[in-house]
C-alpha cells in the first residue's frame, strides 16, 4: 500500500514539474502563432479589450463560441461611443449601426471568423517577416509570451504580440512601423476561457425590425461578372498576391465598387475602383490614415482608384499609382 | 569675540544688549550708527507694514535738492522722424482697448452661469475660428460653398466606406484577429 502511494506521489510530482516546465520553455514563435490561430478559433471565451488608434481609445467586449457541430458564433459589442454590434452566426455576419438605425448582413468572406484563422502554414510568410520570442509579460492577469514579427523590407509594418502561455489566446497586439512606433493596439483587460457559453449572450441586444436592413448577400450576387473593364495593379510588394475580388455595393455609389484584396498572409491591401458620376468628377486625391491603416486615392480616366491597407503610406501610393485598366 | 557695530545695533533693536552702556553711548555719538539705526527701523516698519501712507515733505525736499546738485550731461540731440514714445503709447492704448472690447464681447456671449468646461470649450471654438479665419480674395457664391461642402462630405463618406469594407475583408488573415472588426465599430460611415 505504501509503495502504491509513493508511486502515485512521485508520478504526480513529475507530471506537475513537466507541466510547469513546459509552460516556461521558450516555444518556437512560428508554431506559437499557429497555436494562437487555432486557439482563437476553437476555444469558448468572453473578454473585454481596449482598442487604441491615433489618440482615441475604445473599449469592446467579444464573446466567442464554437459548438459541438463545429459552428462558430461571435458577438462584438462596443462599450464606448456608439453602441454598435457585430454578430457572426455560422457563415453570416450582421453589423448593427444603431445611431443610423442601419443593419448590414453579408456572407462572411471565405467563411472566416471575427477572430480569424487561415490554414496557410506560417512558413509561407517567413521570407518577408522575422519571428522572435523576445520575452514574457503579463496581460489581463495572465502570463504571456511576447512575439516580435519584424518585416524584412519597408513595404509593410511589424507586429508585437502577447500570447497567453496557457490557452494560447492573443491577449495584446501592437501594429508598429519600421521605426518601432506603435500605430494602433488592442489589449484585453480581462478574458475568461469557458467550457460553455449561453446562446443568449450571442444574440444582439437590438430588435431587428427597428433597423433598415441592407442585404449584401443578394446585392453582391447580382453584381457578379458585370465588368466593363478589367483592372489590375501592375506593382505590389513581394509576397503579396490577390486573395479575393468582389463588387461591393456602397451608399456613396450608384453602381458597385470593384474591390481587389491582396495579402502577404499577415498584412492586406484593398484596391477600390469606383466610377465617378458626371456630377462628381473630381476627387480628394492624396493620402490619409486611420490608426495603422493608410489610404491613397488617385484619379484615372473618370475612375477613383484607392488603395487601403495596414502598410506604409509609400506602399499604398505605389500600388494605387500602378493600377491600370484594359478593355 | 567682540561683535561689530551692526550686530550690536541689530541686537539692540531686537531688545537685546539694552544694558550695554558702551553701545548706547556709541549710538548717541556716532552719526553713521544713528543712520544705520534709522535704516534698520525703516526696514522693520516696511516688513511689518507699519509705514505711513504719506511720506514726510522733507523727503521730497531732500530728493529735489539731490537732483538739483546732479551734474548736467551734455550729448548731441537725436533727430527722429517720429517720436517713439507716443507711438508705443498709442500701440499699448490700442491693444488695451482691443482687449477690453474682446473681453466685453466674450463676457456678453457667455451665459450667466457657466462651468469651467464650457468656458474651455468656448475658448477652443474661438481659437479654432481664429485659426481658420482668412479674408476671401474674391466673393464666393453660396452655391459654390455648398457644393464644396457636399463634395468634402461625399469624399469622407466614400473613404470611410472603403475603410469599413477593407476591414470586413481583412478577417481572412491569420494575424488579423479582432482588430479589423474593432475598426468597423469605430469608423463612422456617415461622417
Amino acid at each position: 500500500m505504501k509503495r502504491l502511494f509513493l508511486f502515485f506521489l512521485i508520478s504526480y510530482v513529475i507530471t506537475t514539474i513537466t507541466f510547469v516546465h513546459a509552460e516556461n520553455v521558450t516555444p518556437n514563435p512560428e508554431i506559437l502563432i499557429d497555436e494562437m490561430s487555432a486557439a482563437t478559433n476553437q476555444l469558448n471565451y468572453d473578454g473585454i479589450f481596449i482598442y487604441r488608434h491615433n489618440k482615441q481609445i475604445d473599449t469592446m467586449r467579444i464573446i466567442h463560441k464554437k459548438n459541438h457541430n463545429g459552428d462558430v458564433y461571435e458577438r462584438l459589442i462596443s462599450l464606448t461611443g456608439n453602441a454598435r454590434e457585430i454578430i457572426r452566426e455560422k457563415d453570416q455576419v450582421k453589423y448593427f449601426f444603431p445611431e443610423n438605425k442601419i443593419a448590414i448582413v453579408e456572407k462572411n468572406r471565405l467563411g472566416q471568423l471575427i477572430s480569424s484563422y487561415i490554414p496557410d502554414p506560417i512558413q509561407s510568410i517567413s521570407e518577408f517577416y522575422n519571428f522572435d520570442i523576445v520575452g514574457d509579460g503579463r496581460v489581463a492577469g495572465l502570463d504571456a509570451w511576447i512575439v516580435n514579427i519584424k518585416p524584412t523590407d519597408r513595404h509593410r509594418y511589424g507586429y508585437q504580440l502577447w500570447i497567453d502561455k496557457k490557452s494560447k489566446l492573443l491577449l495584446k497586439s501592437k501594429l508598429k512601423n519600421f521605426q518601432g512606433v506603435t500605430l494602433e493596439f488592442i489589449m484585453f483587460t480581462q478574458i475568461h476561457v469557458l467550457e460553455n457559453i449561453d446562446d443568449l449572450l450571442l444574440k444582439s441586444s437590438f430588435s431587428s425590425h427597428n433597423f433598415t436592413w441592407i442585404n449584401n448577400i443578394i446585392n453582391t450576387a447580382n453584381y457578379e461578372n458585370n465588368s466593363e473593364r478589367k483592372w489590375s495593379a501592375l506593382w505590389v510588394p513581394g509576397g503579396f498576391s490577390m486573395s479575393d475580388h468582389s463588387k461591393d455595393p456602397m451608399p456613396t455609389s450608384k453602381i458597385p465598387v470593384e474591390h481587389f484584396i491582396y495579402t502577404d498572409g499577415l498584412a492586406s491591401i484593398s484596391i477600390f475602383v469606383e466610377k465617378l458620376s458626371e456630377r462628381h468628377k473630381k476627387i480628394n486625391s492624396g493620402a490619409t490614415n486611420f490608426g495603422g491603416v493608410n489610404t491613397y486615392s488617385t484619379l484615372s480616366d473618370g475612375y477613383q482608384i484607392t488603395a487601403v491597407g495596414e502598410v506604409p503610406k509609400a506602399t499604398v501610393k505605389l500600388i494605387a499609382d500602378s493600377v491600370q485598366s484594359s478593355h | 569675540m567682540k561683535k561689530d557695530n551692526n550686530e550690536h545695533l541689530s541686537a539692540l533693536i531686537d531688545g537685546e544688549d539694552c544694558d550695554d552702556k558702551d553701545v548706547l553711548e556709541k549710538l548717541v555719538s556716532d552719526d553713521s550708527m544713528k543712520s544705520t539705526w534709522q535704516r534698520y527701523h525703516l526696514i522693520g516698519d516696511c516688513l511689518r507694514g507699519n509705514l505711513p501712507e504719506k511720506i514726510h515733505n522733507n523727503y521730497l525736499k531732500d530728493l529735489n535738492k539731490l537732483l538739483y546738485n546732479e551734474p548736467t550731461l551734455l550729448s548731441p540731440k537725436r533727430h527722429k522722424l517720429f517720436s517713439r514714445e507716443p507711438l508705443i503709447g498709442f500701440a499699448i492704448a490700442a491693444s488695451v482697448a482691443t482687449l477690453a472690447v474682446l473681453n466685453i464681447q466674450h463676457r456678453n456671449d457667455m451665459p450667466s452661469q457657466v462651468t469651467t468646461k464650457s468656458v474651455v470649450m468656448d475658448e477652443k471654438i474661438i481659437d479654432s475660428q481664429f485659426d481658420t479665419f482668412s479674408f476671401p480674395e474674391a466673393p464666393i457664391s453660396t452655391a459654390a460653398v455648398q457644393e464644396d461642402a457636399e463634395f468634402d462630405l461625399l469624399s469622407k463618406q466614400r473613404l470611410n466606406n472603403y475603410l469599413i469594407n477593407h476591414s470586413r475583408s481583412r478577417h481572412n488573415i491569420k494575424m488579423n484577429t479582432i482588430l479589423p472588426y474593432a475598426r468597423i465599430v469605430t469608423i463612422d460611415p456617415k461622417e
